[in-house]
């Protein structure tokens, strides 16, 4: 047994979830504790908390080497947090406007068709909270009123090149989990 | 994958379906040699692709108005934004300083109602609005919507139907989007109540950290709300609220008595005295004129078990009315 203990230990994916592991036990409880007094929500609390140790899992960082981990969690949960909320708020508010369109013009759409929605816009609107101002402008223009290139160079008084710059940026945004 | 190849993929997608300067010979050539050097690279185009593909199969308009509402303001703030600015500034030059930001909108409302008279209007859009007395709104109406603000009072709306612009009416305590037609708004000190007449209204509160989210309030209820929280949907009933809105009359449904003085308290800016938790338990359901305080307060004192006494108008007390033995 003892030996068997050792051989696993040196693998570094069983290393690495020892890390987790530890990390887990030592502050998950804390992380719960103050994602509470953060949400006023025991069950999204442990939602989070939970969420937070799944991303710690696929970020595969060098756990060991924190100095610091609860300032670490601490940043990887607000992170999820703000993901959170701002899905909450686009998943309502384009409720609100798909149900305006349904009531106005007889839209219909399936709960998937929302869900794939939601999920695009949430990925769009990350994307474009990281682009100036001109960026959000050309990306919009491109992708929901069928710019062409130059016309949006017109509009914006740049040259096609930058416009496809800003638009290339703003799709590799889009593209970054 | 690797963030380089996402920025060639990116790039190549942008020159390949651009319309307008159009990709020429050269640029194809170019690109089935890029897509041909690394098996990464068409994998990287093809989920570019898809990926704008599901973009523009998303319903426009409720996309775009999505959007424009999350991402930070900055960008959408418009030009009305900038004056109001310029204005607030000269008005603090001007003294007006001390005066509550409320105080200062309601100063220069684009509509305003005095003591004792309400107003009827016909809007650009043929929507019709009524305001109470005592009311005051700005109406700002652009092409991506109609908005009006209740600064303070009632109005009912009647909205015309337009599906390129959503009907907003909000207060400091929220949004009434409107997605139906017929409603009404009556803004307190500390809350907003809504009564719905027909079809559906959406409201959104105005705080981000609000307790509810958007709820849909439907015809014949009501929703008393403020930035923060909201009280549990209320029946009423339809006909006798909008008769009541249209004699100027204030509707009072299985109330707490405290709450209905308060109202009345608050149209007639007049102070009543009285004792929350005695009245708590006294129930009202009435249909008060809004135009003469001794006459509502008289039918109060007719229909509950209560005693109203004036004191040479400067105040008036009202009680429990004591068994005689």
């Amino acid at each position: 047994m003892k030996k068997k203990d050792t051989v696993i230990n040196s693998d570094p994916v069983e290393e690495f979830s020892a890390c987790v592991n530890s990390l887990y036990v030592d502050h998950n409880l804390w992380l719960q504790r103050w994602l509470g007094n953060e949400v006023g929500c025991a069950q999204s609390a442990a939602d989070i908390t939970q969420d937070t140790f799944v991303r710690v899992l696929q970020n595969k960082q060098d756990i060991h080497k924190l100095r610091t981990p609860r300032a670490w969690l601490r940043t990887v949960a607000k992170r999820i947090l703000i993901d959170r909320r701002r899905r909450q708020q686009i998943e309502s508010l384009y409720l609100a406007r798909l149900a305006a369109h349904h009531f106005e013009e007889n839209y219909e759409f399936s709960p998937e068709e929302f869900n794939i929605a939601i999920e695009t816009l949430h990925v769009i609107a990350r994307a474009l909270e990281q682009c100036s101002p001109t960026m959000r402008k050309a990306f919009m223009l491109r992708f929901f009123e069928n710019w062409t290139h130059r016309a949006i160079a017109d509009h914006l008084q740049v040259s096609t090149k930058s416009v496809q710059k800003y638009l290339a940026k703003a799709l590799v945004l889009c593209q970054t989990d | 994958m690797d963030q380089s190849i996402k920025e060639q993929a990116a790039e190549w997608f942008l020159r390949i379906t651009s319309e307008d300067p159009k990709p020429t010979a050269e640029d194809y050539q170019e690109f089935e040699n890029w897509q041909a050097q690394d098996m990464r690279h068409a994998q990287a185009f093809a989920s570019m692709e898809s990926f704008v593909q599901g973009m523009e199969t998303l319903p426009k308009s409720a996309s775009v108005d999505t959007l424009k509402e999350v991402i930070h303001k900055t960008k959408y703030q418009s030009k009305s934004g900038v004056l109001s600015l310029l204005l607030f500034i000269f008005l603090a030059g001007a003294g007006f300083f001390a005066l509550p930001q409320e105080n200062i909108e309601y100063l220069f409302a684009d509509i305003k109602t005095e003591e004792n008279s309400g107003l009827a209007q016909t809007l650009a859009d043929s929507s019709s609005l009524t305001l109470a007395s005592n009311s005051a709104v700005n109406i700002d109406f652009d092409r991506q919507q109609r908005r009006i603000k209740l600064i303070d009072g009632q109005l009912l709306v009647d909205v015309a139907k337009d599906p390129q612009r959503p009907f907003v009416v909000s207060t400091r305590h929220g949004n009434i989007r409107v997605l139906g037609t017929k409603f009404i708004v009556d803004k307190q000190a500390s809350t907003t109540t809504l009564t719905v007449l027909e079809s559906n209204v959406a409201v959104y509160p105005a705080n981000q950290q609000a307790e509810f989210d958007l709820i849909v309030v439907p015809a014949g209820q009501q929703l008393v709300f403020n930035g923060r929280t909201r009280q549990e949907l209320r029946e009423i009933n339809v006909q006798q609220s909008e008769r009541a809105w249209k004699n100027s009359q204030l509707v009072v449904d299985a109330e707490p008595l405290p709450a209905v003085l308060k109202r009345l308290s608050a149209h007639y800016n007049e102070r009543l005295f009285y004792s929350n938790t005695e009245l708590q338990q006294v129930e009202v359901t009435a249909v008060l004129p809004m135009n003469d305080l001794q006459a509502a307060l008289n039918l109060l004192a007719d229909s509950l078990p209560i005693e109203i006494q004036s004191y040479f108008s400067l105040a008036t007390t009202i009680r429990i009315k004591e068994e005689k033995s």
